[in-house]
């Protein structure tokens, strides 16, 4: 997955926010999906605003132990399987 | 039809913020629906806030275009986007409505067959009518920024609220009846309605209606067949109309086991509340503030309540496997 790329929450999606995961849910296909604590700190970067593949990467190295090199292929995985469900979409960036 | 000319007019909530009333032929089946709430005080039946109006209306409409929103067997609805308006439909086309979810106002006609005070000698009530009042109900609720469960709830001695939460046969009235003789309030054993508090506070609200127990309980067995009773007699437990939530149950019978509660995740807690209640985020205009309401909801006290034959006629059973769960609370 290229950087380049910037991802938003869908219009369709919307998270409840729990101790430590989330719960998403896709409003069109009324189907629901949990997030464990990494999806859960990806989801809420882009709820904030943070759209950026490298920019939701450095906090998701903020907050867990874990190398650049394997933050960084977890988020562009993550980001897929959202994009996949339609729960975020993709823009390139300007 | 005008409240003036209503032959039932009931109110649902504490505050007198939903209102169902029905004219001479559709009120027979609405009383079939109507919970078993005190008579109104003080409340004037034109009184500012939700209503749900039904009447006898003899042509059905066509269904409208496109695949229904919501599906409330044997009732179909349909949200136009951008979402003030839902159409109400049965599928034998008996019942019709229509909700302007804005003006907080739904209108539910009934043809005159559909209207029959008895639908069928094994079930006097119309399914459909039962369903389209439902639908309505909780449509308007979302907008009210509350949720219509299906679910029971009981008040601990402490005052806190339970939900009991499962499918049809997960021991949920089993339970509450247990409760009732272990000492424990009712709120309801069907519907509730979740509300916040001034505080913020989640608080429960019942729609009680005459329980459905197994034929098998007084015997301490689970026949599958149940009969309609009525819950005063089962004592000490008595009625409330409304406590805060303490937290959530969600019971399953596991009768070769010994009765235990244990934790439920969070996450696992609201898939579970969602999935008991289709309707709860079908209105996309408030589905944020409602799942808000229902995280709050699970955000406290959760447990699995496994239910064992050893507690179907021995409430201290039950309430030893509770005892850890209301202490947590």
């Amino acid at each position: 997955m290229s950087t380049e790329r910037r991802f938003f929450p869908s219009d369709d999606a919307i998270a409840a926010q729990l101790t430590g995961e989330a719960v998403l849910l896709h409003l069109g296909s009324r189907r629901y999906f949990r997030l464990n604590e990494t999806a859960t700190e990806v989801w809420a970067a882009l709820d904030r605003g943070i759209s950026r593949v490298d920019a939701i990467t450095d906090r998701v190295c903020e907050r867990f132990d874990v190398s650049r090199e394997t933050a960084a292929a977890e988020v562009a995985r993550l980001l897929g399987e959202l994009e996949e469900r339609g729960l975020v979409r993709a823009a390139a960036a300007s | 039809m005008t409240s003036a000319t209503a032959a039932l007019g009931c109110t649902l909530l504490e505050d007198g913020s939903l209102r169902v009333v029905a004219d001479d032929g559709a009120a027979p089946q609405v009383r079939h629906w109507l919970p078993r709430l005190p008579l109104d005080r003080g409340v004037r039946p034109d009184a500012a806030g939700a209503v749900i109006q039904v009447a006898v209306r003899a042509a059905p409409p066509a269904p409208p275009p496109g695949r229904p929103t919501l599906a409330l067997d044997p009732v179909d609805a349909w949200i136009a986007e951008p979402g003030e308006r839902v159409t109400l439909l049965s599928r034998d086309r008996g019942v019709a409505g229509e909700i302007d979810l804005a003006g907080l106002k739904a209108t539910i006609g009934v043809t005159p067959h559909a209207a029959r005070p008895i639908a069928a000698p094994e079930e006097p009530r119309n399914a459909a009518v039962f369903s389209a009042l439902t639908a309505a109900a909780a449509l308007l609720l979302n907008r009210m920024r509350r949720a219509l469960l299906h679910a029971a709830a009981v008040v601990a001695p402490d005052g806190g609220a339970w939900l009991l939460v499962g499918s049809a046969f997960a021991g949920k009235t089993t339970t509450t009846v247990n409760l009732i003789r272990g000492g424990w309030d009712y709120i309801s054993d069907d519907h509730v309605v979740l509300g916040r508090a001034p505080d913020g506070a989640v608080v429960v609200e019942g729609w009680p209606r005459a329980f459905h127990l197994d034929r098998g309980y007084a015997d301490g067995v689970s026949l599958g067949d149940r009969d309609a009773v009525d819950p005063a007699g089962f004592g000490p437990g008595g009625w409330r109309r409304s406590a805060r939530l303490a937290g959530v149950l969600f019971p399953r019978v596991v009768a070769a086991q010994p009765t235990a509660a244990a934790p439920v995740s969070a996450a696992d807690a609201l898939t579970l509340l969602i999935r008991q209640s289709p309707w709860l985020l079908a209105d996309r205009a408030v589905a944020r503030d409602v799942l808000a309401l229902l995280a709050d909801t699970v955000s406290g006290a959760a447990f699995g309540l496994s239910l064992g034959r050893d507690s179907y006629r021995d409430p201290a059973r039950l309430l030893d496997a509770l005892s850890l769960a209301v202490a947590s609370a």
